[in-house]
């Protein structure tokens, strides 16, 4: 796992901004890689700092910080879904580079990157999101989605193994995992 | 190891530390080729999903969350404790129940500005009136939204059956927070009034909840001070009916469950609900 933030301050209040500092940056893009859209995003964020303020007390190791807010946001975009089904939206539509410098073949390749990801189901994309953006390792991941640690790490296979096969790259066989 | 396991744990961990695969590695140029050639992939998924531009107002809105929060809970407290007093003045049993509404529904952030594109709405019927045209998918998200506050807020729920009466200085506690005002008490019928609390729709806007007692069933009704909803339409949700009317500065909704008419609690709010705000 990447490195556990270190919550600074003593009082509620200090370590809820340590809190935010340290982490809203890979809170808000596992979120918009959630729910794919900038603005649902963003909104997700500040529930799940909203609540994470209101039930700070609760979180009593500041190493789980990460995983305890990447599962109350979870929660918000499950209960988000309970109550609306969000169109899918086109990448190109949702932008999501503020960078214009970046060299066109190298912004085809993103495009495409991206389009794969979003293309991935949500069995895949989650655990993949929990690696690559949380840093966690297999067993967290497992923890996080109650899951299994085997069942995840197929599903991190097959997750690389479809936007390898998207990108028309090579793909390994997968005649042997089974969940 | 074999080559598909190898393969199948690598594309599960590119960068893995586990000794078994980096000797695997080490001992065979294909896999240590393909090794290379996925970390590689690795580093580029990274970069591209770490591409997503983090608003540049997040943070400072993020850390303002305390101070919003706290201010937003002064409040209520500050409403409730008005109610009760008043109601220990008159000497009258207090009917008014804790103020929960805070907790009871989260409402989405800047939701109800989200595109018409974003947001499709389930099991609603929605019927507009007038010549402006249909709501909106932020009307629809709005009018959604209220109808899953009216599910969540329990004591709401409790009160409609429940065999109390509310006071007039709370229903105009209440009513004060939402920033309006009963032009006439009496015409409202005020004994009909089962429940009353301030709530939260859209955060930093206040609004007000009453139960009151109608001919079929209760009706349920929101004040809100702020006007999401630019025209009056009409919802459908199961057996339930309502009506979202946008007024001189916020907006009313009437839902009930049964079939209540409800125009004659759109005449009756409209006249008699004066906005101080």
């Amino acid at each position: 796992m990447s490195d556990p933030p270190v919550l600074d301050g003593t009082n509620k209040q200090e370590r809820y901004e340590s809190l935010v500092r340290v982490l809203y940056q890979d809170v808000y893009r596992y979120a918009f890689w959630l729910c794919k859209n900038k603005a649902l995003a963003e909104d997700l964020v500040q529930e799940t700092f909203l609540r994470a303020w209101r039930s700070l007390e609760s979180l009593q190791n500041d190493k789980a910080a990460k995983a305890w807010l990447f599962t109350i946001l979870r929660r918000e975009n499950a209960r988000l879904y309970e109550r609306y089904r969000p169109d899918l939206v086109d990448i190109e539509d949702q932008s999501i580079s503020a960078g214009t410098d970046i060299e066109p073949e190298r912004r085809m390749e993103q495009t495409m990157l991206h389009n794969a990801i979003y293309k991935l189901d949500a069995d895949y994309r989650e655990p993949l999101l929990l690696q690559v953006v949380g840093g966690f390792s297999g067993k967290e991941i497992a923890k996080i989605l109650d899951l299994n640690n085997n069942t995840v790490m197929t599903r991190l296979f097959r997750a690389r193994g479809k936007l390898k096969e998207e990108l028309d790259l090579v793909v390994p066989n997968d005649e042997k995992s089974n969940e | 190891m074999d080559d598909l396991e190898f393969k199948e744990r690598l594309f599960a961990d590119p960068f893995t530390e586990d000794q078994d695969i980096i000797d695997a590695a080490a001992s065979n140029p294909e896999l240590a080729q393909l090794q290379l050639e996925l970390q590689s992939f690795e580093r580029q998924l990274g970069a591209s999903i770490h591409d997503a531009s983090v608003p540049s107002d997040l943070l400072e809105k993020l850390l303002s969350i305390p101070a919003t929060d706290a201010s937003t809970e002064a409040r209520i407290a500050n409403i409730g404790r008005a109610a009760e007093q008043t109601t220990d003045t008159a000497g009258a049993a207090n009917t008014a129940t804790a103020m929960p509404v805070a907790n009871q529904s989260l409402p989405l952030f800047q939701y109800f500005a989200l595109a018409a594109s974003v947001v499709v709405a389930l099991g609603l019927t929605y019927s507009f009136l007038g010549n402006n045209g249909a709501p909106s998918a932020a009307d629809i998200a709005f009018s959604q939204e209220v109808l899953n506050h009216l599910r969540l807020d329990t004591d709401a729920v409790n009160a409609e059956s429940a065999n109390v009466q509310v006071q007039i200085q709370t229903v105009n506690s209440v009513l004060g927070h939402a920033g309006v005002q009963l032009i006439s008490a009496s015409s409202l019928g005020i004994n009909s009034v089962k429940f009353a609390e301030p709530c939260v729709i859209i955060p930093s806007n206040e609004s007000a909840h009453l139960v009151i007692q109608g001919r079929q069933g209760v009706v349920n009704v929101i004040v809100i001070n702020n006007s999401p909803v630019a025209n009056e339409f009409r919802i459908t949700d199961g057996g339930r009916g309502g009506i979202v009317i946008p007024m001189s500065d916020g907006n009313l909704v009437l839902v009930s469950e049964n079939e209540e008419d409800l125009d004659q609690y759109s005449e009756l709010f409209s006249d008699n609900l004066q906005w101080s705000i």
